[in-house]
């Protein structure tokens, strides 16, 4: 049987300290990252024969689009999903997003992410959920740029990846441009812009971007995301040469 | 006495659409959901939302797109049902618009459509960013919108254990568990929703959706509600497999041009195509699993030889960003030498049709229970138009909403009792305690893992009666051993193996629901196919399979016929 040699970094509990543990585990073809997860379940066994309690980690859609499963492997912020076991080198490493709380092992709580965007206002503000006159249009120039970047699946890859994101910042990724951006495609989205670009010129806004661009190298949804920063970082500056001249 | 209000479990296309309509409805709200809502699995549903927009003057119309689901359904479906989803389609679309939804357009601005297999119009609204994932978060920032507006009482990271239900049989609530802490609480309501997904996870390997596990719903099965058609599941003819799961090549893949073929010298045989030169090779998923495997073994062919799909002719410039993270995974997938843009793919179970029995108000069995999503057996009959997915989330999430809030509203106050919330919270406590005094050196995954390959090996595309009695029989013997699997986990923080041990435990229970009634229905109709009984039997088997657990037993009826007026059975020609 040939094996895959894994190193997990592990936590109990959000105040308990992280420890290593290494486990051999069947390497088999077209293994994913969760597929090596899922089979350590079921001998959770490590390498210096411990039995243990198996590994939590999350994972939903196993398709690259929950963004659930998003942890470092080898180094390298990626979806385990994604990953096929066969691309990394030996030991493949796994441990847990550094820029959130860890709930447990490698399973993190990205609520700091979703907070983010209620500050912005990332929402559309519907009357109702009902019919309502003739259909929307939206320029197709505009529609192209949106999708690719309301592709965002949340994951926090953005932020994993970002220097500006740390303790002593209240930036919580460059994920919030893409909301933003998104939705000043829209035309119901744009009526909220300039309360969202006033709260984007505020603390963990758009100063605080570096403008280091790693967070697109990384995002595993391939969320052009500097270009979002450079459109949401002129509409905000023209929103705050507009407050400036009391427009 | 402030008015406990309705519960809903889900936050998925169903429940967040749910959720949305009761809080107008005046009522309050409480949805549970495992994850952020927009992690759910409607995600998964990428290739578009079905709405008769007419938008390329085609003549296509809301009866139109009524009769095509139901011939898809291959007759199953109940009409007036499908006919209600049809007609508020398009309505559904322009909310999604206005939602921030972003649809591919067409030049003039208004959202772009498909056609998808199975479809004879361009039908389908559709997304470059991916019409689920879309739907999905756009419903996650209304929730929490109306969240942040203290309209909505949004609770994230629990898990669904059971339902409260009274002496006279109506459910008063739910007993949850916070996936963190480990908290398990009870809590009141007029009208609980499930909208938890189905149980596609059970086949395990062949399913792209593990957390589609079915503990609500096989909770909600163990505790009364009746299950509608537990035997029919959809099945992707082509997904593209790696060790432990199935990528499905999406129906918006063919739409854009991937096809299926054999490979041989010279040119590839398309036997999609050929085989329906109308539809021009795109057909609903069960036609396609019955001609891939008949293509297959066919004469002339080599034994064991494989399909791939090919996207050589996709227009790049057109689908390129929209496919490239797929096509990037299928090539990692793919090891052997071949074409670049060529996949081996072979059929995989993607989403379950059956779920709790629901009538058109989307009540189900149990008084004050609600099911909606892929938890309800409403739409899609034996075999789902691609497309229909969403809508029929959407469309059941929004009727679901407005039934509860009304069944609600319609109650004389009576405050749930103390002790009623008391007594069920303690038989979910006893039952975690009763699984961590489990002895006996079992592994529960590793008999989930048995379980999956029996699903997959009987209840699959072609299902034969001994092989059905033999997988009943060994599932009977499987379960037993449960209770000699032990808890790998003692914390009583984050434990996710309790979590998994209970949802295993229902999982069994619905496998049992599935393998019982495949063995008993004796025609083919949808996926569900039997050499031995090769054709659909109206007469005989036009009827629900209504499932209900009794006494540690499936009980199975068929006799709730299926009956229509404007669309006759007939041969779906393609």
């Amino acid at each position: 049987m040939e094996t895959v040699l894994v190193k997990i970094r592990r936590q109990d509990d959000p105040g308990d300290l992280p420890y290593w543990e290494k486990f051999e585990v069947e390497r088999r073809e077209g293994m994913t990252v969760v597929g090596l997860l899922l089979a350590l379940r079921e001998n959770p066994v490590t390498v210096d024969g411990n039995r243990t309690a198996p590994v939590v980690w999350e994972s939903s859609c196993r398709d690259g689009l929950c963004g659930s499963c998003a942890m470092v492997i080898n180094g390298r912020v990626r979806l385990a999903c994604h990953t096929v076991v066969e691309e990394l080198s030996e030991p493949v490493t796994l441990e847990p997003l550094s820029k959130f709380p860890v709930l447990r092992d490698l399973k993190v709580d990205r609520a700091r992410m979703f907070d983010a965007l209620g500050r912005i206002l990332a929402w559309i503000d519907l009357d109702g959920i009902h019919a309502h006159g003739p259909a929307l249009r939206i320029a197709p120039e505009a529609a192209t740029r949106a999708a690719p970047v309301s592709a965002c699946i949340m994951c926090g890859a953005c932020s994993e990846a970002c220097p500006q994101v740390n303790e002593r910042s209240a930036f919580a990724g460059a994920f919030l441009f893409a909301h933003a951006d998104a939705l000043s495609a829209h035309p119901l989205g744009s009526f909220g812009d300039p309360a969202r670009m006033d709260e984007l010129l505020g603390r963990g806004g758009i100063a605080d971007c570096a403008g280091a661009g790693v967070c697109s190298e990384v995002c595993p949804a391939r969320v052009p995301l500097v270009e979002s920063i450079a459109r949401v970082e002129g509409k905000a500056n023209s929103r705050a040469l507009k407050r400036l001249l009391g427009l | 006495m402030k008015r406990p209000g309705i519960i809903v479990v889900g936050g998925g296309a169903a429940g967040a659409m749910c959720a949305l309509k009761a809080v107008e409805a005046g009522v309050e709200v409480t949805l549970f959901s495992r994850f952020a809502p927009r992690r759910s699995s409607s995600s998964l549903s990428q290739s578009g939302f079905n709405a008769a927009l007419d938008s390329k003057g085609e003549g296509d119309s809301p009866a139109l797109h009524a009769r095509e689901s139901l011939v898809c359904g291959d007759f199953l479906a109940f009409e007036s049902e499908v006919a209600a989803m049809c007609e508020a389609a398009p309505m559904l679309a322009g909310l999604f618009d206005r939602m921030g939804v972003a649809f591919a357009r067409t030049p003039e601005g208004l959202a772009d459509l498909v056609r998808l297999p199975g479809s004879t119009k361009r039908r389908s609204a559709f997304s470059f960013a991916g019409a689920g994932q879309q739907v999905a978060a756009a419903l996650d920032a209304q929730l929490r919108r109306l969240s942040a507006a203290g309209k909505i009482r949004l609770l994230e990271g629990w898990e669904f254990l059971s339902l409260v239900v009274d002496d006279g049989g109506r459910c008063r609530g739910v007993v949850s568990c916070d996936r963190s802490n480990m908290d398990t609480k009870a809590f009141p309501a007029e009208a609980v929703v499930v909208a938890s997904g189905g149980f596609a996870g059970l086949w395990g390997g062949r399913s792209a959706k593990p957390d589609e596990d079915g503990s609500a719903l096989g909770a909600c099965f163990e505790q009364g509600a009746i299950l509608a058609n537990p035997e029919f599941v959809q099945i992707s003819p082509f997904a593209v497999a790696g060790a432990d799961e199935s990528h499905p090549v999406t129906a918006l893949m063919l739409a854009a041009g991937a096809r299926a073929e054999f490979p041989r010298e010279g040119t590839p045989w398309r036997f999609m195509e050929e085989r329906f030169p109308k539809g021009r090779g795109m057909v609903p998923d069960d036609v396609a699993v019955r001609a891939l495997l008949c293509a297959a073994s066919g004469a002339g062919q080599t034994p064991g030889a494989q399909p791939v799909v090919d996207f050589t002719d996709v227009d790049q410039g057109r689908w390129g960003a929209c496919f490239r993270r797929s096509l990037d995974l299928f090539g990692r997938l793919s090891f052997d030498e071949g074409p670049a843009l060529s996949f081996k793919v072979s059929p995989a179970v993607v989403r379950t049709l059956g779920g709790l029995k629901v009538n058109s108000s989307h009540e189900t069995s149990v008084p004050g229970l609600f099911a909606a999503g892929s938890a309800a057996a409403i739409y899609h009959g034996a075999c789902a138009l691609p497309g229909n997915e969403l809508t029929a989330s959407a469309f059941g999430g929004l009727v679901a909403g407005v039934e509860a809030a009304r069944f609600a509203q319609g109650l004389e106050a009576k405050e749930v009792t103390q002790s009623l919330l008391d007594s069920a919270r303690e038989r979910e406590e006893d039952e975690n305690g009763r699984l961590a005094g489990q002895q006996g050196g079992e592994n529960a995954h590793v008999l989930m893992r048995e379980l999956s390959g029996l699903l997959s090996s009987s209840a699959f595309a072609s299902r034969e009666n001994g092989e059905l009695s033999r997988a009943a029989e060994k599932i009977e013997e499987l379960s037993e051993r449960l209770a000699g699997c032990e808890l790998l986990d003692r914390s009583e923080w984050a434990n996710a193996e309790l979590i998994s041990m209970r949802a295993i435990e229902r999982g069994f229970k619905l496998a049992r629901a599935v393998v019982a009634a495949a063995r008993s229905r004796d025609e083919s109709r949808g996926v569900h196919y039997k050499p031995a009984f090769p054709k659909r039997d109206d007469a005989g088997w036009r009827a629900l399979t209504k499932a209900s657990w009794s006494d540690g037993e499936v009980k199975l009826d068929f006799s709730e016929k299926v009956e229509g007026k404007d669309v006759e059975p007939a041969a779906r020609e393609y």
